[in-house]
């Protein structure tokens, strides 16, 4: 049997017979797919920023003034008990005042000409993973709640708007990425249906010596599904530039504030869903124009 | 071999184009299915390709009623049967070996086997040397013998031949002809070609079914062409005197000795093509 091999040809043969047809189908899906894949990194390297953050996420118990240290022992060991909670650390106000003069250079010199130390002592909360999530943070807060801390801080609201702003951006990738595909499909079957009617005297003959149905539509999905995987890895190869050159660079600029590992490559089953992507978009746009034929080879 | 069992045929736009057919042709005959534009030719041949289906009645071929085959199996039915017509229906961009070769690559075939049988194919009908040329390259005359090559290379029991020397000279046209006539012979193929071409008809001894307004009004046997037109009886009073009478044997006795040595002139009697629906495939 030898069909499989005969609709190859074909629909190379097709391919460079319509080359700027198959270019501009080609760079179409390429574009759509990088576009998606440039998409897919940002919203990885956000959520991975979130992961971390949420890993750091400690609730700071500020204590009163004239809590003593048998106070402190017995409210660090109660919340140590909480199901919740993964580790506390006393921080004592001398510490505070000294990671507080770390945190930025030189003000450690300008601390020190204090008379006083303004800062409150503290109890910090680390969450088991488990209770990470922005909603489940405030929750804990509000239960560890005692007359001995002056105040709680979790920054809560910085983490609760990230976490807002990424499910908005995953839901416009959604939107976006549905929108592109839909447009990349179309056009694929365009150019197929093009195909088709170039070829329409082929067909003819195909149906006349007895060609069946899947003879005469198989060149037509093996092109589609080549332009589509064709286009796939163009949008790797430039997905790969764009990541070493471009976003590389926002690392450079933003990794010290946002940590070392922002803007991270995709990881390989992204990359297949990318190629695998570009082959469904391709068989799609030719399938749909195959079945809307009216030639009666198809 | 093939049966037409009061088959009618009306097209939405253009009308009736074959009314209450009764006809049959025997294994390895040859006949000329005849009759001005628009006599219903065309038609005929559509409906045992199965391009067409009968509006009623049945045809059937080695009693199969192909009217009723399901759309998947046409392929295979198409794949027993040669068809060649007016335009050759070549693919301009393939060489006469790979146009030739298609019919078998559909069947799936190994390229050894098709190489094979496409140059026997091309053997036949003396385009061996033609093999690697476009069709763009070859004249009228040869590029029809492609086509003819197409049609025979699967060694079809049956061969259907819509005008074939339409688009030929004289000269051409007898070529073509005398090497269907002769294919009949060989292959022992049922071949029927419509043509309206006065010439063609006068010049074989072969059966002749006239067709006019989409009804059968002669069907004149070989031996009876021969004895001076006598005609087929086409309704059942003729047909119970008929049997009563030996009955002239048509298969494939095309008379090559009549033919003629300087060609007849050219006196189609129906110059115009036949109406759209047709006039294709």
């Amino acid at each position: 049997m030898n069909r499989g091999p005969y609709a190859l040809r074909r629909a190379l043969k097709g391919m460079s017979e319509y080359q700027f047809l198959a270019v501009a189908t080609i760079s179409v899906i390429a574009t759509v797919l990088l576009l998606l894949g440039a998409f897919a990194i940002v919203l990885t390297n956000l959520s991975g920023v979130l992961d971390r953050w949420g890993k750091d996420v400690q609730i700071s118990c500020y204590l009163q003034e004239n809590i003593g240290d048998a106070g402190v022992f017995r409210l660090k060991a109660e919340l140590e008990t909480m199901s919740e909670v993964a580790a506390v650390t006393y921080v004592s106000k001398d510490e505070a005042l000294q990671q507080f003069g770390n945190s930025i250079e030189g003000l450690d010199r300008i601390l020190a000409d204090l008379d006083t130390n303004p800062l409150p002592a503290s109890l910090e909360v680390r969450l088991l993973p488990a209770f990470q999530r922005p909603e489940q943070v405030a929750q804990v807060a509000e239960s560890l709640e005692r007359p001995e801390f002056q105040a709680l801080d979790y920054s809560h609201e910085w983490v609760e708007r990230y976490h807002n702003f990424l499910s908005l951006l995953r839901l416009s990738a959604l939107v976006l990425g549905t929108l592109l595909l839909a447009a990349a499909v179309f056009l694929v079957g365009n150019t197929i249906r093009l195909a088709i009617y170039a070829r329409r005297d082929e067909l003819a003959i195909v149906a006349l010596v007895g060609g069946t149905k899947w003879f005469a539509r198989l060149p037509f999905l093996v092109e589609g599904a080549l332009q589509g995987l064709l286009g796939g890895l163009v949008s790797l190869i430039l997905l790969r530039l764009l990541h070493q050159y471009a976003f590389l660079e926002v690392q450079d600029s933003l990794g010290m504030a946002l940590g070392p590992d922002l803007m991270v490559f995709l990881p390989t089953p992204a990359l297949v869903a990318l190629l695998a992507a570009g082959l469904a978009v391709g068989l799609l746009g030719a399938w749909t124009s195959v079945a809307r034929s009216r030639e009666e080879a198809l | 071999m093939i049966q037409f069992r009061d088959v009618t045929k009306v097209y939405r736009k253009t009308g009736t184009a074959l009314e209450a057919l009764d006809l049959s042709f025997d294994e390895g005959e040859f006949a000329f299915i005849t009759g001005p534009s628009g006599a219903g030719k065309t038609t005929l041949l559509k409906l045992l390709y199965a391009a067409e289906r009968p509006s009623s009645g049945e045809v059937l071929i080695e009693g199969r009623a192909i009217s009723r085959l399901h759309p998947r199996s046409v392929p295979w039915l198409r794949r027993n049967m040669g068809v060649v017509i007016q335009d050759f229906r070549l693919l301009p961009r393939r060489t006469v070996a790979e146009n030739v070769a298609l019919a078998l690559e559909v069947c799936g075939l190994k390229q050894a086997d098709i190489q094979q049988r496409v140059h026997a194919a091309l053997d036949r009908v003396g385009l061996r040397d033609m093999a690697n040329r476009l069709p763009t390259e070859l004249s009228g005359g040869e590029q029809q013998r492609t086509a003819i090559a197409r049609a025979i290379v699967n060694e079809p029991s049956i061969i259907l031949a819509d005008e074939p020397t339409g688009n030929l000279d004289q000269e051409l046209s007898f070529d073509i002809m005398g090497l269907l006539v002769d294919l009949c012979h060989e292959k022992r193929a049922t071949i029927l070609v419509a043509t309206h071409d006065r010439n063609q008809l006068d010049a074989w001894n072969v059966r002749e079914v006239q067709l006019a307004d989409g009804r059968l009004v002669g069907d004149v046997l070989a031996d009876e062409k021969a004895n001076g037109s006598n005609r087929r009886p086409t309704t059942e009073v003729e047909q119970a005197e008929a049997d009563e009478q030996p009955q002239a044997q048509g298969d494939c006795i095309a008379n090559q000795e009549e033919r003629p040595d300087s060609r007849p002139e050219d006196e189609d009697w129906q110059a115009q093509e036949d109406p759209g629906e047709e006039a294709s495939i």
